[in-house]
């Protein structure tokens, strides 16, 4: 029989405020940081928190670091203001890896594209796909304090309110310019679908990585469903990472 | 090795430690996390005849210790529970298994009974008059008691299983429904489903849940849970499964001593998909430890 899955205990090797409000937080888990791979995520509580907030919330992998998982993340209410707080030594709950995963092409010209904190499973994707393709990203963000710095990425950052909503408008004219064979998206719903529309026009493969509200995170709840052009799908368990021509 | 079969009236299981509907998939999903032939019971998520793609999202919501849901019945019907779930349970030898049927109408209730009282692998049927996310049957059922009597007489005429009947707390008089429901042929009372409750979308100015109302379930029902079934115990004789919030060892001996002959655990699978299975060596702890027996876990006088 498989090796039966459960909850870890994960401790906390560091965290810094990376932009405003936008923390990368190190979390020591070995076997999980074994499973995982680009597309993956994992479900998150804090001890501290579970009576007030019972649902576990999730998080893609952000990275790797030796025996560490890391999550980009975004504050947005109860339990990622809590994260903040969290110091070295603090111990989380995380249950995972969960959910499918990026398909990893070949020899291609591949184009990252993430809005605000949906940029997060890009960039880990980006560190498995280096080695054998060309890989460009782009990171849109809304203002200039959401702006990340990115040292040794070849990341292109988009300041909406400077440049306007360059990374949608005109997107099909970016995918040619890059030359890109294969698009990856994950951001808010009306920019992935404006990026998918557009691969599909220019004949590309385009993959998306979903949010939904979620209970469970491995499929029995049913909570989490998305439509589809083939009917409801689970994000947690079909995706999160979904054939965007599939969608839209 | 501490005695921890319970009797449920035709239904004899092997410890009082049960999953409720809709929580635990159709046990299989969880297999990966405990051992599922360690448990009383698994309650299979409710089957109509056709399959039921539910309802449109957002379909969860989290509230104070707890959540709510708009799930919708979302099932794949009756062929394929008894075509390809059912034979996967035929490996887990001890644990019982309970299928739940919802159907809209008197007459979906009836034919799924009769469906199932085919299928070895189902130890007991439960009736689900009691789902507050539906538009047809569900809650409304509940509140009709003539309905419950027909209904209730109706599925038992078809089936030798045992029969048990799932009862809402969302109701003016629960004993009255209780009651309704053991004249009518339940052998067994399961209680409660979730509690209809609401949310607001502020920046949208709208309804959070597109149906407006959705299924309150999880810690912060748990007192509602324990006075009804301490209610219903009361007032009838046949066996209760109690259910509501339960998070912990605690919360099962509270149950069993309000009156509940089992418990079965709901949204905590989700928390903690372990837990049902930790509940089960967990209360033998506490047996042992107590020098209670289930028989003694009484409230007192
Ligand atoms: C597959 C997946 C991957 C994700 N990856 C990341 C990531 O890498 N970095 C990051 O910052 N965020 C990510 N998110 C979003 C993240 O889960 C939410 O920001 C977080 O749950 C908010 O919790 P809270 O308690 O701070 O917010 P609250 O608003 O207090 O949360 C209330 C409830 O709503 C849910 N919720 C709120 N926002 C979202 C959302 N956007 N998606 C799903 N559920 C939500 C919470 O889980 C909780 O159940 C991801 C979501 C999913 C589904
Ligand atoms: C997501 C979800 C789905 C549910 N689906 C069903 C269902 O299909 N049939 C049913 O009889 N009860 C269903 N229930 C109700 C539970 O079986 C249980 O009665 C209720 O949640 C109270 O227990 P809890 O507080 O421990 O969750 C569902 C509950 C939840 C949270
Ligand atoms: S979160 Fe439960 S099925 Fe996806």
């Amino acid at each position: 029989m498989s090796q039966r899955k459960q909850i870890q205990i994960g401790t906390v090797v560091g965290q810094s405020e990376v932009a405003a409000n936008t923390f990368i937080i190190s979390i020591r888990e070995p076997q999980l940081v074994r499973q995982v791979k680009p597309g993956h995520f994992v479900n998150v509580s804090l001890p501290s928190r579970t009576n007030a907030n019972l649902l576990k919330r999730p998080f893609s992998i952000y990275g790797t670091d030796k025996e560490a998982i890391q999550i980009l993340y975004k504050v947005k209410g109860d339990v990622t203001t809590v994260m903040t707080t969290l110091q070295k030594g603090d111990e989380v709950e995380l249950l995972g890896p969960l959910g499918n995963t990026f398909t990893l092409p070949k020899k291609k010209k591949v184009l990252l594209v993430g809005g605000g904190i949906g940029v997060a499973p890009l960039i880990y994707l980006y560190d498995r796909l280096k080695a054998h393709n060309e890989v460009k990203i782009l990171h849109g963000v809304r203002t200039r304090q959401e702006a990340m710095v990115w040292a040794n990425l070849p990341v292109q950052t988009h300041v909406d309110e400077e440049v306007g909503h360059y990374v949608c408008a005109g997107f099909e004219k970016v995918i040619r310019q890059h030359e890109a064979q294969h698009v990856v998206t994950c951001g808010p719903i009306p920019m992935m679908k404006e990026i998918v529309e557009a691969s599909a026009r220019a004949g590309v493969s385009c993959e998306v990585s979903l949010e939904a509200r979620m209970a469970c995170g491995f499929g029995v709840c049913l909570g989490c469903v998305i439509e589809t052009k083939s009917g409801y799908k689970k994000v947690c368990s079909d995706g999160p990472v979904f054939d965007g021509a599939l969608l839209w | 090795m501490v005695k921890t079969t319970v009797q449920l009236g035709p239904l004899t299981l092997q410890n009082p430690i049960v999953t409720a509907s809709g929580t635990f998939g159709y046990g299989v999903e969880f297999a990966d996390y405990l051992d599922i032939n360690k448990l009383g019971a698994i309650t299979l998520k409710s089957v109509t005849l056709n399959p039921r793609e539910g309802n449109a999202p957002p379909r969860i919501a989290e509230t104070p210790s707890g959540m709510m849901n708009s799930i919708g019945l979302a099932n794949h019907g009756i062929d394929v529970l008894m075509d390809s779930i059912l034979p996967k349970l035929e490996a887990f030898d001890r644990v019982k298994v309970i299928a739940n049927i919802a159907g809209h109408s008197l007459e979906e209730n009836v034919e799924l009974a009769k469906r199932l009282d085919q299928v070895d692998r189902v130890d007991a049927i439960e009736l689900n008059i009691s789902c507050p996310n539906v538009d047809a049957g569900g809650l409304a059922f509940c509140q009709d008691l003539p309905m419950v009597s027909r209904l209730t007489k109706a599925v038992r005429k078809v089936t030798l299983k045992p029969l048990i009947v799932k009862l809402s707390a969302s109701v003016p008089d629960i004993v009255a429904l209780a009651k309704t429901a053991v004249e009518s042929g339940a052998d067994i009372l399961s209680l409660i489903n979730t509690i209809p409750g609401m949310d607001v979308d502020i920046a949208k100015k709208a309804l959070f849940f597109k149906r407006g109302s959705a299924g309150l379930s999880g810690p912060a029902i748990r007192p509602i849970a324990l006075k009804a079934v301490y209610d219903v115990a009361q007032s009838v004789d046949i066996p209760i499964i109690g259910m509501g919030g339960v998070a912990s060892v605690e919360d099962v001996v509270k149950f069993l001593l309000v009156g509940a002959d089992a418990v079965s655990v709901g949204m905590m699978n989700f928390v903690r998909p372990s837990l049902s299975g930790e509940l089960v060596d967990q209360l033998s702890a506490y047996l042992v430890a107590s020098g209670e027996t289930l028989s003694t876990l009484k409230l007192k006088a």
